[in-house]
């Protein structure tokens, strides 16, 4: 199983995360992994007024992958730990520099705030998942025309549940005047929106959890989905192949010529398992960003997905 | 004659660590250490009955008066042992999904944090009893490789469950 979100305890560049709050963020990490989760993506999450330092590729990104893969691999070997981006956008104008800073993560997703955002998010810009903040009543009506030009792209969106379950003890950090039976209310509500929007197709499910306690097994999370209205026959490839498939393109992106062809021996699944040692700096690679297609757009990458469905 | 038609869903108990547990920094050092956290023997103060209780009580919370009455009602624990931490429930056919969305909201009982994993639904008690007996084989054989001294106690009353179930209440419908 797969949980493409779970939060890096740090929101910033300027901070580092203390002794503690790592032990948290490998204990989360250790309990999904008890759950039956082995691909886990650790989520840096950060405002579009953040400055990037885009100068500076090594600063990019955050999350010290190699300090936890070092630390857990070892221990629990069938664990594979990823990083990913989550830009919270209102004007995706501002946005800049995505070619440089997307080859650092694993996964690039963004949560767009109004419903501009989300329309520009998912005709121009080259991102693997689209989340929402649940907590909160979505300002805008999700017409199924957006989201399903979007699953049709191949972009996911994530349903974080990481909210609804947490009880008392999830709401220490957010603002007290927002009560806990009003975000509960707010997620079923959203996750309806979405459902509805969607059909049921390109949702993924993760947990979102920043302790161990909010952390719940993947079938149970399906079963009360259901109860919502999610389609049956499509929801075991919320945990399962959709999150595969974010990972794939995500991996593409830095793996690939043109997010088509990849070269080598080596099997699909060896695309998401095997981690780059060394990123060189390849200035070939830099000019062909602009021309990045999505696996949808052309007839060849269609026949690629189809096949991939196996 | 159409006969009364019910769900059995085996559950059980997981103690994740929290910031101020003693297991908090050994957690995730290795894969035993977690595993007998998670897998820890529930205190005695949750019992079937303060385990109904906490169910009904978030069927209550969530699904209001019309889950309460539908789903809520019928829940029954038919089995539960504090040494495994795992039990049995019975409830109708219909609303066994709500059961187990609620279940999953749970996140304390008593005054223990714990989340609910809900490992298998059955339409007959003896697959359920079955199919705990071979998670805690499964659980053994992992927790063998390993070579630690606490491990005996859980491995033990692991041991006893399958003895356990000769106490299950059954059915009258059943039989």
């Amino acid at each position: 199983m797969f949980d493409l979100n779970v939060p890096w305890p740090i929101n910033n560049y300027t901070t580092k995360p203390t002794e503690s709050q790592l032990v948290g963020l490998k204990n989360t990490i250790v309990t999904l992994y008890a759950l039956g989760y082995t691909h886990i993506a650790i989520n840096f999450t950060i405002n579009e007024a953040i400055r990037i330092p885009v100068g500076s590729p090594e600063q990019i990104n955050p999350i010290n992958i190699e300090y936890l893969t070092s630390e857990l691999v070892p221990k629990f070997p069938k664990l594979k730990l990823f990083t990913r981006l989550t830009l919270i956008v209102s004007d995706p104008a501002k946005l800049q520099g995505l070619a440089k800073i997307q080859s650092q993560f694993d996964i690039l997703a963004v949560q767009p705030v109004n419903e501009k955002a989300l329309q520009l998010c998912t005709t121009n810009l080259d991102i693997d998942l689209i989340s929402f903040n649940f907590a909160t009543k979505l300002p805008f009506f999700l017409k199924h025309k957006t989201i399903g030009s979007a699953v049709e792209k191949g972009i996911k969106f994530e349903i974080c549940y990481s909210t609804v379950v947490s009880g008392s003890i999830g709401y220490a950090v957010t603002d007290n005047s927002i009560n806990v039976q009003l975000i509960k209310k707010n997620f079923f509500n959203n996750v309806l929106q979405l459902i509805r929007s969607s059909r049921s197709k390109g949702i993924v499910i993760s947990s979102g959890a920043s302790q161990p306690l909010q952390t719940r097994n993947g079938e149970d999370i399906l079963t009360l989905l259901k109860t919502l209205g999610l389609d049956q026959s499509r929801a075991k490839a919320c945990i399962t192949l959709n999150a595969e498939r974010v990972l794939v393109s995500g991996r593409l992106r830095v793996k690939s010529y043109k997010q088509t062809i990849s070269a080598g021996n080596e099997p699909e699944e060896a695309l998401i398992e095997k981690r780059e040692v060394k990123k060189e700096p390849d200035q070939k690679k830099a000019n062909t960003l602009a021309y990045k297609k999505r696996l949808g757009d052309s007839s060849s990458g269609r026949l690629l997905k189809k096949q991939r469905r196996k | 004659m159409v006969r009364l038609k019910q769900r059995y869903i085996l559950f059980d108990i997981i103690y994740p660590p929290t910031a101020d547990s003693v297991e908090f920094s050994s957690f995730s050092t290795s894969h035993s250490n977690a595993l007998l956290t998670l897998h820890q023997t529930s205190p005695a103060s949750i019992s079937p009955k303060t385990l109904i209780q906490a169910i009904r009580r978030t069927i209550q919370d969530n699904y209001g008066d019309f889950g309460a009455g539908t789903a809520g009602l019928s829940v029954s624990i038919k089995y539960f042992s504090n040494k495994t931490s795992t039990g049995i429930i019975r409830c109708g056919r219909s609303s066994f999904q709500t059961v187990i969305s609620a279940l999953t909201l749970m996140d304390k009982i008593e005054s223990s944090n714990v989340l609910i994993r809900c490992i298998h639904v059955s339409g007959t008690i003896k697959k359920c009893e079955e199919y705990s007996i071979k998670r805690s084989r499964e659980l053994m054989r992992l927790l063998s490789k390993d070579t630690s001294t606490i491990k005996d106690s859980l491995v033990s009353s692991l041991q006893t469950e399958a003895g356990d179930f000769e106490n299950v209440e059954r059915d009258e419908d059943i039989e």
